[in-house]
């Protein structure tokens, strides 16, 4: 005899099910189920992922989910048709978007007789509506609810579901339930309420049940399960259980024949975009790509002309005009509202999208692949990312979108919050009721750092913490932590990915309301999505967007130039020459120690190298060991050389050293003979979160395909080295592409235009790698003239000012403490006249609290509104507290003011600490340039001698530290930056030297470096042997650390 | 002249006084920080050591840690209340009029002391001893007037008392944050660049007011030592602790209950004199031998006891202890006593006339120990041998705790369970018995070496849980029918998974 379960839940019933839908899927084609279901609680979060592994196990994915219904209980639907998938998505929707994220979403009996097509109806367990309507109103409330559900979903599509858990108390319900279903003639069903795949996973499902009920398990008593039954069982023990029953269990596989859906027939249709009459998507489509090239290929070749035949021949063929107008459409919208944007990902491969705007890099010039974007063969879908300004102008786009395509027709894609390290220790510790100290002991005790040593583990973790590991109790404790890894804890939004379905896409998938006010998220994440075949557009916050956008505005107004990013000079060699320098502060993606550590080695001449210097600084690369030897062969210290002969052509452009992904794909389907599917299925593991298991598995297949090729085993080895070690992360080409045109056009506007580059970095800090005190240096070092807040010019944001030649104004935006309505008051009262004194300015400002004044008063933002007397800032901050005392209507305006004052004089240190604590910077010279003559003395350099300095030279450096690395990829080596008055020096700290030294690292702000000069090829680091605090130098400096 | 009595970094040094003095002195040189607050826990203090080593207020634990070498201690609010009370004790054997300022500071008025201890020198340094006898190291400031006196003892170590007329002078060089200044106030002075009181001094005063207010003013008067107050004497210590350290330990029951008597009777004289009543009476012995075998602390050995009403009858008390420790076996000699009630007002209303008859509170009380003393204090599971059973909320069957009497009418409903309409009548304990199984059900059971064939079966109804601690269990009952020589008999049987051995629970009637 055989059985489906037809009513399991994965733990996407969040803290209830405590299995993932791919170990339901095992086990139940383990006991040779021909099929399964499952059915989460309002929602089929679980559906893509329990769907592809039922497929790969070769058993039937039945879905459906149980619908918590008003009235009381749970009620379990299966899926008939795509009728009913539509009708389930719809009803589940509707109740979601009604109710607020926190409450449970229910429906009504009567909506659900209106939604009923398609589905078919269990009564369920023991949280089911009959059960329910039993405990309430006995077999009357029960007969009366089976005849209204009979009612909407006929008697054919009803089954009296019976479940048996060895419970006394259940199997009296279920007397009840038979009786109820022989006397309405209801078929009966028996199912085993599937909470987790195996017995074992029962404790798992216990702790799930005190977190949601934040109980402790020594005091959730009677909340917690009764035994452990609600595992898989196979079709003889059900058989057995049900041996009184027999036709419950034929039932399960007759009902399982009627439910022909399965999410391979999901329904999702490309979208589509209004055209105007008499024309189609495709000849709109047209239309607009040949309009778009015109303006961007001056002129248009013959070999563009027949790439975008070709791929316009293929958009046709795949029906995917509408995406690309959608796409188009956001982009067109963007412009409109004066959003800078731009596409990246593999989008940057088509010369239809660089047409239309969407990328800004031109594929045919690049000679990159249009294939690898889009391609018949693969099957593939395009994934279009846009880069929109962070903040505001991106939230606007994305409610553009909603407004556009309606609630229900778009939303963003979930991400899925699973259980990791700490919160799992923490979560895990509540459940077993350990104090408040040992839970904060051991969730503190997980590393800060980003890198971990590998022997690291919990075990460890929890050693140091101070707990026995031996104890029963701690042991569980791990184990429970190890086991409850992966599984998901709630579901939160994706940045920036958006799914988009023309007014329909809740007859796809459900949506449910976000935290964030006015967002709709689909019920699956980004790669289940992807699975699934549903077209994505991912609008992602890009700070550096931002800063271009700015700047262009910025050299409109104050150069009176327009600066065209599609069109900015190419291969500008000033602006190379200043990158081959390494001197990319402030740059897009180049401006990091590793990056700067890596360019006057890759010495980029032109747009390509710019590209692979992108990609070059990756985990992947890096940790593949691909960085040096194309560094070598960049420099010609190493000749160029293959793997395999075979490889040439992929590998040509990058010098025989796989750096982008693509390589990886194409080496696979070269050397071990991978389809377009399987170099595809090579793609997303590479991507994944989940990659790793996945990786291996497509080793072997590698290694296969390899060997039947007749790679020696040594060049097996090489090659899949370099591909799973892209499964810590390498950048695609064409996003590498899209990426160094940003980085490109910030060193462009650094170089041509740096006050308005500059601005435009401060106006959108925090974003980059370094401090704005950093970028001021920086820029400063570079000849721009940087003036102080001043209230009688200051604006919000720092601007530029004409004196002769640009110099740059700081903003009230980096005065800590003052609000921005504060400071517009007062520039709303500055333009109608100016201040005449600090008493004008207090009285016509009130909203200036007392703390704001004194602040504008210390870092010298007063100092100027006196310009006769030429006060000092102390001078400023003894009229300020005057002026910021309230002293009554009566005496307003008229007490005495008397200007002089009794305090001296701020000293240079006194006046660098009120900037760095005041406004976080300071445009006063750098403070070790009021130290060198002492620093002199003790034989310290400055970063700009290190240059002279031979390699190997002993040599002392003193500095502010501005940053503090420690990669994930280097081994537990720190790489701190050092700042004085001429420039950055770099020193490399290593683990044990960290383990000595670790207070100075981490918390002294100025320090002494003594260490072995390394100066190859120009790259210079100090490799620190002593380390002492800068004594006297209190100043509140700020450095970036990067764990 | 006034004195104050200043204990610098108080939360450690309050942490830290309960250890012996040798170890205060390395304590002293080593880097400690006192770390407090809601997750995480940052640091609120630290002594000079730590100060020097780099750490700051603020500083969460896990940056303490990577400094390395720092000893880290949690914030005892008890350790400082015992540290304050200590402090004013150590004030009250110098003056009757004492103020405790703020936590680690007292004033003490030191009109008409001169003869008693001498110069005010002298008696600051009689003071600083007093203080190292209590294991806290003061300064000490002499002035006269309360507020020079604390400004001096918080702004130089050691003895220091300024001569009557000289406080400006004195006071000049020290920092304006030993002010009682509002941090905002001290933000403003420190951005004036006023830095020390002499500099707070030279400011113009009706400037100063137009600025500061009256704060301003009055602060200036302080930093010139022209202010002058009345001290707020402090209220009298309420702890009731009475301790007793052996000279040579003891080990009997006997020499131990002659010092209980005597201390306990000691209290209940306070709590008289009070007009109180205690409801929880606290012994804590600590023990000798186990110091020198593993040099480790002292073990301690503690005992409570809550008392449903608040009694003042030492001989109530002391019998209560009496018969609960004359049980327990000491692995080692006492080597100190300490006694503690927590005071508590009398009982001052009657009994309801609903409330159902009951024994005297203390009687029952007393029968309670007596009961202890007999069947012990709890069972191998950890179950209190004497009480009022409780039924647990658990799925486990027939599972309940004792707990102590309430003294007041039962309350609260048995939870609901079972939906069985049959009787069980339990067996207690569960009687053991073989059962064979055919076709995975009982088959025949043998109870006394008597078999009896099953005629029906039902189940198997599967329970388990506490899967978590080394209480699980986990069992499988059936509800079986039998062939008896009375005719068919229902009974309760179950298979214990843990032990693997078959129970009758019980007959249905």
């Amino acid at each position: 005899m055989q059985y489906v379960e037809l009513h399991a839940r994965s733990a996407f019933t969040f803290l209830e099910g405590a299995s993932l839908p791919e170990r339901l899927a095992c086990v139940g084609a383990e006991y040779q189920m021909p099929a399964m279901a499952l059915l989460d609680r309002n929602g089929v979060y679980g559906a893509p992922r329990f769907h592809l592994a039922a497929k790969r196990y070769g058993i039937k994915a039945h879905i459906g989910a149980e619908v918590s219904l008003c009235e009381g209980g749970n009620c379990p639907i299966l899926v008939q048709s795509r009728a009913g998938y539509q009708n389930l998505c719809r009803l589940l929707t509707t109740a979601k978007l009604r109710s607020n994220k926190e409450a449970i979403a229910t429906v009504t009996l009567k909506e659900l007789k209106a939604h009923t097509n398609g589905l078919i109806c269990l009564t369920g367990d023991e949280n089911g509506p009959l059960m329910h309507a039993l405990q309430e109103g006995g077999v009357v409330a029960g007969r009366q609810l089976l005849q209204r559900l009979i009612c909407s979903f006929g008697k054919d599509n009803l089954y009296v579901e019976l479940q048996r858990h060895c419970n006394r108390a259940q199997e009296c319900r279920n007397q009840a339930a038979i009786a109820l279903a022989r006397e309405l003639r209801l078929p009966l069903l028996a199912t085993n309420g599937v909470t987790y795949a195996t017995p074992r996973e029962r404790e798992i499902a216990d702790v799930f049940t005190c977190i949601r009920t934040k109980r402790r398990l020594d005091t959730a008593g009677r909340l917690l399960s009764q035994n452990s039954q609600r595992y898989i069982r196979d079709a003889r023990k059900m058989a057995h259980i049900f041996a009184d029953l027999p036709e419950a269990i034929a039932n399960t596989t007759e009902l399982s024949s009627r439910l022909d859906f399965s999410l391979e027939k999901l329904g999702y249709e490309f979208p589509r975009y209004p055209v105007p009459a008499g024309d189609t998507m495709n000849s709109f489509l047209q239309k607009r790509t040949w309009e778009g090239a015109r303006n961007r290929y001056r002129p248009i070749t013959e070999r563009v002309r027949q790439q975008l035949q070709h791929e316009l021949t293929l958009i046709e063929r795949l029906d995917l005009a509408g995406y690309f107008l959608i796409v188009w459409d956001i982009v067109r919208f963007c412009r409109q509202a004066g959003v800078l944007v731009q596409g990246r990902g593999s989008a940057a491969n088509s010369a239809v999208c660089y047409s239309l705007g969407i990328t800004a890099v031109d594929p045919v010039a690049m000679e990159l692949l249009f294939e690898r974007f889009l391609s018949e063969e693969r099957g593939e879908w395009p994934d279009i990312d846009l880069d929109l300004p962070s903040g505001d102008q991106r939230e606007q786009v994305i409610q553009y979108v909603y407004e556009r395509y309606g609630k229900r027709g778009a939303a963003m894609t979930a991400n899925v919050c699973t259980y990791r390290g700490r919160s799992a220790a923490r979560e895990m510790g509540k459940a077993l009721g350990f104090d408040e100290d040992t839970l904060s002991r051991l969730s503190n005790i997980v590393g800060a750092w980003e890198w971990r040593d590998p022997a690291d583990t919990l075990e460890k973790q929890s050693k140091k913490a101070g707990l026995d590991v031996q104890h029963p109790q701690i042991a569980l404790y791990l184990d429970l932590c190890q086991r409850v890894q992966d599984l998901p804890r709630h579901l939160s939004q994706h940045s920036g990915g958006m799914v988009i379905c023309q007014g329909q896409l809740d007859s796809v998938v459900p949506l449910e309301p976000a935290t964030m006010p006015g967002r709709v998220v689909v019920q699956w994440d980004k790669e289940d999505c992807a699975a699934l075949g549903l077209i994505k557009v991912d609008l992602l916050g890009l700070g550096m967007i931002a800063v271009l956008k700015d700047s262009i505005e910025l050299i409109r107004k104050h150069y009176g130039e327009e600066v065209d990013l599609a069109h900015l000079p190419q291969d500008a060699p000033d602006v190379y020459r200043v990158i081959q320098k390494a001197d990319t502060v402030g740059m897009f993606q180049i401006e990091s120690r590793a990056q700067m550590a890596s360019l006057p080695r890759n010495h980029p001449q032109r747009f390509y190298d710019l590209v692979t210097q992108v990609a070059l600084i990756r985990p992947g690369p890096i940790t593949g060991k691909m960085t040096n030897p194309y560094l070598r062969r960049r420099q010609g210290k190493e000749a160029v050389s293959y793997p395999h002969s075979s490889l040439i052509p992929v590998l040509k452009r990058t010098l025989g050293v796989p750096l982008f992904q693509e390589q990886l794909l194409r080496m696979a389907m070269v050397c071990a003979n991978f389809s377009g599917g399987e170099a595809e299925e090579l793609r997303r593991a590479l991507g994944a979160k989940r990659s790793r298991e996945r990786m291996k598995e497509i080793e072997t297949k590698l290694r296969a395909g390899m060997t039947q090729n007749g790679f020696p085993r040594q060049t097996q080895d090489e090659i899949v080295q370099f591909i799973a070690s892209f499964a810590l992360y390498g950048f695609p080409e064409s996003h590498a592409a899209s990426f160094a045109l940003i980085a490109y056009a910030s060193a462009f506007l650094k170089v041509r235009y740096l006050a308005a580059f500059t601005a435009a970095l401060l106006n959108n800090y925090p974003m980059g790698f370094y401090h704005p005190a950093t970028l001021v240096k920086d820029a400063q070092r570079h000849g721009l003239r940087v003036k102080p807040v001043d209230v009688t010019c200051s604006g919000w944001d720092c601007s530029l000012e004409h004196d002769g030649l640009l110099s740059l104004r700081l903003g009230f935006r980096y005065v800590k403490s003052l609000r921005k309505a504060t400071a517009d008051a007062l520039m709303s009262e500055r333009e109608k006249r100016p201040f005449d004194s600090i008493a004008d300015l207090g009285l016509r400002v009130p909203q200036l609290s007392k703390a704001e004044f004194r602040m504008l008063g210390q870092i010298g933002a007063l100092n100027n509104i006196e310009r006769k007397n030429g006060i000092h800032r102390r001078d400023a901050l003894w009229q300020s507290q005057k002026a910021a005392q309230p002293v009554g209507p009566l005496l307003a305006g008229i007490s005495e003011w008397d200007t002089s004052s009794p305090l001296r004089r701020m000293t240079t240190t006194e006046r660098l600490m009120a900037d760095y604590s005041g406004t976080g910077l300071s445009i006063d010279r750098h403070p070790l340039f009021y130290r060198r003559e002492d620093l002199r003395r003790t034989g310290a350099k400055t970063a700009r001698e290190l240059s002279q300095m031979r390699d190997g030279e002993y040599v002392r450096i003193a500095g502010c530290v501005i940053t503090r690395q420690r990669p994930g990829t280097a081994k537990g080596f720190i790489f701190l930056s050092l700042e004085d008055e001429t420039g950055i020096a770099n020193a490399i700290i290593t683990p044990d030297f960290y383990a000595e030294n670790t207070v100075a690292v981490v918390h002294e702000r100025f320090v002494f470096i003594e260490g072995i000069l390394q100066n190859k090829d120009n790259v210079i680091h100090i490799r620190a042997t002593k380390i002492m605090p800068l004594a006297a130098l209190d100043i509140p400096t700020h450095s970036r650390n990067f764990h | 002249m006034f004195a104050c009595l200043f204990v610098p970094d108080f939360p450690v040094q309050a942490a830290c006084r309960m250890e012996p003095k040798d170890t205060r002195e390395i304590f002293k040189k080593s880097p400690i920080a006192i770390l407090d607050g809601p997750t995480p826990p940052r640091v609120v203090a630290m002594n000079q050591a730590a100060r020097s080593a780099g750490i700051q207020i603020g500083m969460t634990k896990l940056q303490v840690e990577t400094c390395g070498g720092i000893s880290l201690r949690k914030r005892s609010l008890a350790n400082e209340e015992s540290a304050r009370a200590a402090l004013l004790d150590c004030g009250r054997a110098f003056s009757p009029c004492v103020e405790s300022t703020c936590p680690g500071t007292v004033i003490l008025d030191l009109a008409g002391t001169e003869k008693l201890f001498g110069s005010h020198e002298s008696t600051g340094h009689k003071i600083a001893d007093h203080g190292a006898q209590v294991g806290l190291e003061l300064n000490v400031g002499v002035a006269a007037n309360p507020d020079s006196a604390m400004f001096a003892a918080r702004g130089y170590s050691g003895i220091t008392v300024i001569p009557e007329g000289r406080e400006a002078k004195y006071l000049a060089p020290l920092e304006v944050s030993v002010l009682p200044a509002a941090p905002e106030v001290l933000d403003i002075l420190d951005v004036w660049g006023i830095r020390t009181l002499q500099s707070l001094a030279g400011l113009p005063p009706i400037a100063l007011t137009e600025r500061l207010g009256q704060e301003g003013l009055q602060l200036q008067r302080l930093a010139c030592g022209k202010t002058c107050r009345t001290l707020v004497p402090a209220e009298s210590n309420e702890d009731l602790t009475e301790a007793y350290e052996f000279e040579d330990p003891v080990e009997t029951l006997e020499s131990l209950a002659f010092i209980l008597d005597r201390l306990i009777q000691q209290l209940c004289v306070r709590l008289s004199s009070r007009s109180l009543a205690t409801n929880q009476l606290e012994v804590m012995l600590e023990l000798e031998a186990k110091q020198r075998q593993t040099g480790q602390d002292r073990e301690q050995y503690e005992r409570v006891w809550k008392l449903p009403l608040p009694v003042q009858d030492g001989r109530v008390l002391f019998r209560l202890a009496y018969l609960d420790l004359g049980k327990s076996s000491f692995s080692a000699p006492i080597h100190k006593i300490t006694v503690r009630v927590v005071p508590v007002r009398p009982r001052s209303v009657q009994q309801s006339l609903f409330v159902p008859v009951s024994p005297e509170t203390e009687q029952l009380e007393i029968t309670l120990a007596r009961i202890r003393g007999v069947v012990g204090i709890s069972d191998q599971s950890g179950i209190a041998c004497a009480g009022s059973p409780t039924i647990l909320d658990s799925h486990k069957p027939d599972s309940f705790s004792v707990e102590p009497f309430s003294g007041g009418p039962a309350s609260g409903a048995f939870p609901a369970g079972s939906e069985s309409v049959l009787v069980l009548r339990i067996f207690r304990p569960a009687l053991e018995t073989s059962v064979d199984m055919a076709a995975n059900k009982p088959h025949c059971l043998s109870i006394r070496k008597r078999q009896f064939r099953v005629l029906a079966a039902s189940g198997p109804w599967c329970n388990s849980g506490f899967w978590w601690n080394n209480s699980a269990w986990s069992r499988d009952e059936w509800d079986i029918a039998v062939k008896t020589w009375e005719g068919i008999g229902y009974y309760r049987i179950y298979l214990d998974k843990i032990r693997k051995q078959w129970f009758v629970e019980g007959i249905f009637d």
